[in-house]
């Protein structure tokens, strides 16, 4: 009995090599497809974040000198003048460093004292630098809370009472744009 | 006499099918890029409209008596206007996004420069109630009557 041998059942070599190198093909395109839509959305992701911090920084600083019993303004750290725990000694119209004090009542109790202070350290000579924030506990003595926001740029001092109003100005450069912060704050207890 | 056949291979008509499958699903991906692109942009700016409103508010309710009243001009740039009240009516320039510069060739500068895109209007108004501020500024990707944004806040002025 002669047994029928077909060649049409199944696939050559050269079918499947031809198929193995299309979806090799299709599968690259898919993965750079994909890799490429990653880092894009990396790229808006970081912005949003970077800006996103900022935003919430201007909103602190904001709080800060709208609540504070007491402010001033410092050339920077090293002039910053803290006369007693109570009063600021004497500040300067502009500056890199801002401190703002608040005396919270504690329920009938001695209350707290707390201090929160930005300072912009400048690392960069292109005007590059970070914004620290400090709270502290002058009161209780606990420990100070620091916090701190890279990607400043400032040409100029950040802090000042330009025309009689406290104020900040700096700018982030995000992977996409640049994003600039203006605050303006008048603090309750000068209204 | 021995029949052609078509089996060893694609049709025209398969290639041009199979070409406009795979052209229409790149359009898919690269529009739904341009639509997450612009929706992010379009957040960015609702984001960024909110608080330059605030910040204006703020110094519009909170600002030294002395500096209400000062003559302006709307074409001072923002560095000029930097704490300076409005007066009713008068209209302040600004943008809302400052992306990287990109040169000739089509390469982002190395050196920090940004451009000055989508620009915005701060306005204050009067009406009946008192002092109204209102913010403008227009979506890039839509047309003018459906791109046009406008933000108002109502002013609590101190009495």
């Amino acid at each position: 009995m002669a047994i029928h041998l077909s060649r049409e059942r199944g696939f050559t070599l050269v079918e499947l090599l031809a198929a193995i190198v299309s979806m090799v093909v299709i599968l690259g395109a898919a993965t750079g497809l994909a890799i490429t839509a990653i880092a894009r959305q990396k790229v808006a992701f970081d912005a949003s974040q970077l800006e996103a911090t900022h935003a919430e920084l201007a909103n602190a600083i904001f709080y800060a000198i709208k609540t504070a019993d007491n402010f001033q303004i410092f050339n920077d750290a090293n002039s910053a003048n803290f006369s007693s725990s109570r009063s600021y000694g004497v500040g300067s119209s502009s500056g890199n460093y801002l401190s703002c004090r608040h005396s919270l009542n504690g329920g009938g109790g001695p209350g707290e004292l707390v201090e929160q202070d930005y300072e912009f350290v400048r690392t960069s000579t292109d005007g590059s630098g970070t914004l620290v924030r400090t709270i502290r506990f002058l009161s209780s003595g606990q420990p100070e809370i620091r916090r701190e926001f890279a990607g400043v740029i400032a040409a100029s001092p950040i802090f000042s009472m330009r025309n009689g109003i406290p104020q900040a100005h700096w700018s982030i450069v995000t992977s996409l744009d640049r994003a600039d912060f203006d605050v303006y704050a008048m603090p309750l207890s000068m209204q | 006499m021995s029949i052609p056949t078509n089996s060893d291979g694609f049709s025209l008509i398969e290639v041009l099918v199979s070409a406009a499958v795979l052209s229409v699903a790149t359009l898919g991906i690269t529009s739904a890029w341009k639509l997450a692109d612009d929706k992010a942009l379009a957040a960015r700016l609702d984001e960024r409209s909110t608080r330059i409103l605030a910040e204006y508010a703020e110094l519009q309710n909170f600002a030294p008596r002395y500096l209400f009243g000062q003559a302006t001009s709307s074409f001072r740039t923002d560095s000029e206007t930097q704490g300076v009240p409005l007066n009713p009516g008068e209209t302040r320039n600004g943008f809302l996004y400052h992306p990287h510069h990109v040169d000739a060739t089509g390469r982002t500068t190395a050196n920090a420069l940004f451009d000055d895109a989508i620009p915005y209007q701060v306005t204050l108004l009067v009406d009946g109630q008192g002092q109204l501020m209102r913010l403008t500024y227009r979506l890039p990707y839509l047309s003018d009557s459906k791109g046009t944004v406008a933000k108002e806040i109502r002013l609590n002025l101190r009495q």
